[in-house]
């Protein structure tokens, strides 16, 4: 199931840059550099999605404490460090012919890498505090503490102005080709399945770890040697 | 135009000799600030998206394509070693 995943999520984004480079106008005033757009706010909302993983999982492991959460919440903040990464490759480059420079120190822009830092933070900590209960309940509440900047990135534009764009807002967007609206769709679909990919992925991994790790603590009090 | 003795166009005639001579002002110019090629930064948006995705599954799937080796070689060596112990147990039982 997971490898036919990967093949819907393949032929998505094959479409999505056949969309984005052959459908789409070009935009009058910004030029090509505009087609950034299709995939820097999939991108943005990719994070949301590993972030809110990774406060579903740090919740439900707080709250009952097993493997299985402690897993899709580490996945989680994986999946949003890289998609916040990328969110902040390809916004300055947007930028930097939109505005004339790469970088300001805009609401937007400046809740978006604080939330960036906190689940780097989170990685951090799991990868240098060892994997005691301890450690994971201290790295949960750090998941759950991490989710409350969300929705500040959100209404960050609506509420504090700056310089970054609101181009999708509950009033309607300002995209007014159609074929504008259904790239970004695609967008939003490619990436939505890139997430869960990268998710399920990572998911898999810390499991598999987890047993691991099991198996190397039988494998000792046995006494069987690395072979 | 300056000639010298032979009556030759003289090359450094109209050359400015000094800084006044060569005083340059800059005058800006409506739409003359596209200091960034869209193209360009269009394409390495997309170039840093698709290598850090593919790089990531494909660091992935390798990493756990060696967990689960390992994960398979110590289910067998720990059967094995069951199998071995718990003769041994049981004989030293009776």
């Amino acid at each position: 199931m997971f490898y036919g995943l990967l093949a819907v999520t393949a032929v998505c984004t094959l479409w999505t840059i056949h969309a984005i480079f052959l459908e789409a106008p070009t935009e009058a005033t910004m030029g090509i550099v505009q087609k950034i757009f299709y995939f820097h706010v999939p991108i943005a909302y990719s994070m949301y999605l590993g972030a809110t993983a990774c406060f579903v999982g740090s919740a439900g492991y707080l709250y009952n404490g097993k493997q299985g959460w402690d897993s899709l919440a580490r996945a989680g903040a994986e999946v949003a460090v890289v998609m916040g990464l990328l969110v902040m490759i390809t916004g300055p480059l947007w930028a930097a012919k939109a505005w004339g420079v790469y970088w300001t120190w805009d609401p937007r822009l400046t809740t978006q890498m604080l939330s960036v830092l906190l689940y780097v933070a989170y990685l951090v900590l799991r990868l240098f505090t060892g994997d005691g209960d301890a450690e994971r309940r201290f790295a949960a509440a750090l998941g759950v503490l991490g989710a409350a900047n969300l929705p500040i990135i959100h209404f960050s534009v609506q509420k504090w102005g700056g310089t970054h764009p609101a181009v999708i807002t509950g009033k309607g967007g300002g995209l007014t080709d159609p074929a504008m609206v259904s790239t970004l769709m695609f967008g939003f679909l490619s990436f939505t399945l890139f997430s869960i990919v990268l998710l399920w992925s990572r998911f898999r991994i810390d499991l598999s770890s987890s047993r691991l790790a099991d198996l190397e603590q039988q494998a000792l009090e046995l006494g069987i040697g690395e072979d | 135009m300056k000639t010298n003795s032979l009556g030759l166009a003289s090359f450094h005639a109209d050359v400015p000799r000094t800084a006044e001579d060569r005083a340059t002002t800059f005058r800006p110019v409506t739409g003359g600030d596209q200091m960034q090629s869209g193209e360009r930064l269009l394409v390495e948006a997309y170039a840093a998206i698709w290598i850090v995705l593919f790089a990531l599954i494909l660091l992935g799937w390798r990493r756990q394509k060696r967990i689960d080796a390992r994960v398979a070689g110590l289910e067998v060596a720990l059967a094995k070693a069951r199998a071995e112990v718990l003769p041994t147990k049981k004989a030293e039982a009776s």
